[in-house]
């Protein structure tokens, strides 16, 4: 999946957006584009959208909110903003994934892409190498080797791979300005004496020389708009001319009373000449561009057909067939039952009007007509319809993106290959299920071998729905990968949970959370629920055990040190089951009004085990039997299967 | 949702049947302007609740916080000792809330 075609309309309005690191933002602009890129990138896991803060957090959370609250540049005009470190921005070939973000967002054309792409490069490297490394010096001396620059590139690998210097940050921006793309990349070093080194380097592009200053600056000086330094030389800006293009989403936007008349298709139907010919002449006098005329019915439900007029102003009795029956056709048709229909008539009898609206048409205009009536009617509907048009349009687009947003989460699972380790080297079985409801929700369920004798399996569930807590499920995907040293202590690992949700999330939201990992040497399992569901544990034979603790605040509340959190030890035998769920199993209707109570499900699973059937796919075949469809939340099942014996 | 503002300087939130997301704009918005009256008890009613969701709880953290803010102290009233009631309790709400069930 390539996931940087996942992107969010930056129309929504901001009262309407969901809170999210609301408190990380202040002071900084334009802050619900903004992304973090931390250790541990995986290449695809870098999406972008601008209407959310995405976030690859690291072990530094807090350093990089301190961070961002002390930062002041807002720019009304920001696209994104990236907050990386030096180690992750080392791997994480960003400057492709921007411009590619870019482009796809059409705010850059293919003629300067190249340019821009190759300026952040070299200004990212110049932010590692020479700012926040500080290897100015060490470079010239590397250079005078004949492998020098192998060898300098080597260095620098080295050094990134220790933590102070791989968590040095780069702060790239991307705003737009007068149609200019306008970037800037700050960076923690030293900075440098960048007056003189720009005079030479002005110096030198004057003469055509080909010699560098090291820092590449000639050929940004020449290939970019408004090259400069500031900050001390810490901050390198640059810009290439933007793709001109309209600021707001096309998907929703005012429309001019001009483009309207410019652009809309009409369509004029009536037996009468002298009647057509009038209208006619006060749509153009007006300023109307595209008139179609027809005779009669027949004709004009051919006329709509082929020309997809953008309202039809239509006369009821005609030759051939009247204006009814045409309108009914019109209905009918796929291709032209959205067109708004008016009915232009001396009928005046209410009868007649009910029918026309019983049909499908929007609107009477009375005859004779008045000129000022008719064109203010035909330009309210073609108003509407082009507003319902974009809202259709909009609509398809918000559900494509949440279509990916949805397969992302769902790229977060563990894939075949983790599951069949836990197979072949924990003698554990594993199964997961996600049941999407109708829009994104945010559930999260994982399992992953922690070392040898030990696999961790997690279920969590933020508050809410939507956008907000899907993306909170990628990013504490995001940080369980940072703690995976704390895997093996459920205490530390939901603590430095707990305190990184506690810091970052709105304060109504949280997440409940079951935390456990099995020892597939011994069976003792050790867990911590944070207020999710309760677990249920059943033997080999399928006998319901002693229920798992399931009470516990939720994470992200209150501080970890307030939060007593409690670790909890059962021992499984051979054999036995653990089926974690979320809410979305006890709180689904079936057939109306039931909801499945616990006793219901440990019976359904009992007999599902005593059949020796697959427990997972027992209870969703159950469920999906008689559960109320769309569901209203996601349901999440997983169940784990311990069988060192067999 | 309706809110009920009693002499006694105490407010009260009847909510609905279906206390979730769908109620989420509404009850946040009713919160912040119960608030700026700056009343000293807030109490939330539970009588007519039959359904709620995770985002109920985290509705009820915010009115928390927000009463909080200006001192006021908040309960929880005539919860169903049921469906309700174990929500609360599985999430120790029970810890942070003020509950009394229904008679």
């Amino acid at each position: 999946m390539d996931l940087n075609h996942l992107h969010f309309d930056r129309s929504v309005p901001r009262a309407e957006r969901k809170p999210f690191y609301t408190h990380m933002t202040e002071g900084f602009g334009a802050p619900e584009k903004s992304i973090l890129v931390t250790k541990e990138l995986q290449k695809n896991q870098l999406f972008f959208t601008p209407l959310y803060h995405i976030y690859l957090i690291g072990d530094d959370l807090n350093g990089l909110i301190d961070h961002l609250k002390k930062v002041q540049e807002p720019e009304d005009g920001t696209i994104l903003t990236i907050i990386a470190t030096s180690g992750s921005l080392h791997k994480a070939g960003l400057p492709e994934h921007i411009e590619l973000y870019l482009k796809q967002q059409e705010y850059l054309d293919h003629a300067h892409a190249h340019t821009f792409k190759l300026a952040l490069q070299e200004s990212v490297m110049n932010a590692i190498e020479h700012g926040n490394l500080g290897l100015s010096e060490k470079k010239k001396e590397f250079s005078q080797k004949s492998d020098g620059l192998i060898q300098f590139h080597k260095h620098v690998e080295s050094l990134l791979q220790e933590e102070e210097h791989a968590n040095t940050r780069v702060i790239v921006r991307v705003h737009m300005q007068d149609g200019l793309l306008s970037t800037s990349i700050e960076d923690f070093g030293e900075g440098f004496d960048y007056r003189s080194v720009m005079k030479d380097s002005k110096k030198q592009a004057k003469d055509d020389s080909t010699a560098g200053s090291g820092r590449g600056i000639d050929i940004m000086l020449r290939s970019t708009i408004h090259f400069g330094f500031d900050q001390g030389g810490r901050r390198v800006k640059f810009a290439v001319p933007a793709l001109n293009r309209p600021e707001i989403s096309k998907h929703l936007r005012p429309i001019s009373m001009e483009e309207i008349k410019n652009t809309s298709k009409i369509l004029l139907v009536d037996d009468q000449e002298i009647n057509v010919t009038q209208m006619k002449e006060f749509l153009i006098r007006d300023g109307y561009k595209h008139i179609f005329t027809a005779e009669n019915g027949i004709e004009a439900v051919k006329v709509a057909v082929n020309h997809q007029p953008d309202i039809i102003l239509m006369d009821i009795i005609m030759p051939e067939m009247d204006g009814f029956e045409a309108c009914k056709r019109l209905k009918i048709a796929e291709a032209t039952a959205d067109i708004p229909v008016l009915f232009l008539s001396g009928l005046t009898d209410s009868g007649n009007r009910a029918q026309g609206y019983t049909l499908g048409a929007v609107d009477y205009i009375n005859k004779p007509i008045d000129r000022d009536e008719f064109l203010a009617r035909t330009l309210v509907h073609l108003q509407n319809g082009l507003q319902r048009r974009m809202m259709r349009s909009y609509s398809e687009y918000i559900r494509n993106e949440l279509q990916k947003a949805r397969l992302f989460q769902k790229s977060l699972l563990p894939d075949d290959q983790q599951i069949k380790r836990m197979i072949d080297t924990h003698k554990t079985y594993i199964e997961m299920a996600m049941i999407s409801c109708d829009e994104l929700a945010g559930d999260y369920i994982s399992a992953y071998e922690v070392d040898e004798e030990h696999i961790a399996v997690i279920m969590a569930d933020f508050t809410g729905h939507g956008l907000s807590a899907a993306l909170h499920t990628i990013w504490l995907d995001a940080i369980l990968k940072e703690l995976q040293s704390a895997a093996n202590d459920p205490v530390k690992l939901m603590s430095d949970l707990n305190d990184n949700l506690f810091n970052v999330l709105a304060v109504e939201q949280f997440a409940t959370c079951f935390y456990g990992v099995l020892n597939t040497q011994t069976g003792d399992f050790k867990y911590i629920s944070a207020g999710a569901p309760e677990v249920l544990h059943f033997d080999s034979k399928g006998a319901l055990q002693k229920p798992l603790k399931a009470a516990g605040l939720p994470l992200g509340i209150i501080p970890s040190k307030d939060l007593g959190l409690e670790l909890e030890t059962i021992t499984l035998h051979c054999c036995d089951s653990l089926m974690l769920y979320s809410d979305a199993l006890v709180e689904t209707t079936h057939r109306g009004k039931n909801m499945w109570d616990k006793p219901y499900i440990t019976g359904l699973a009992e007999r599902i085990l005593s059949e020796e059937q697959p427990l997972l796919h027992g209870i969703r075949k159950a469920f999906y039997r008689s559960a109320d469809l769309p569901l209203r939340d996601d349901l999440s099942l997983m169940t784990i299967e311990w069988q060192p014996e067999k | 949702m309706n809110v009920i503002e009693n002499g006694d300087n105490t407010t009260s939130v009847i909510l609905d049947e279906s206390f979730d997301f769908e109620s989420h704009k509404a009850f946040r918005d009713m919160i912040k302007s119960i608030i700026t009256k700056r009343p000293e008890h807030l109490v939330i009613d539970f009588g007519k609740v039959e359904y709620i969701d995770s985002s109920a709880l985290g509705m009820l953290m915010l009115a928390r916080q927000e009463a909080s803010t200006i001192d006021c102290k908040m309960k929880l009233i005539n919860v169903e000792d049921g469906h309700t009631l174990n929500v609360l309790k599985l999430v120790k709400f029970d810890t942070l809330f003020d509950i009394e069930t229904k008679a």
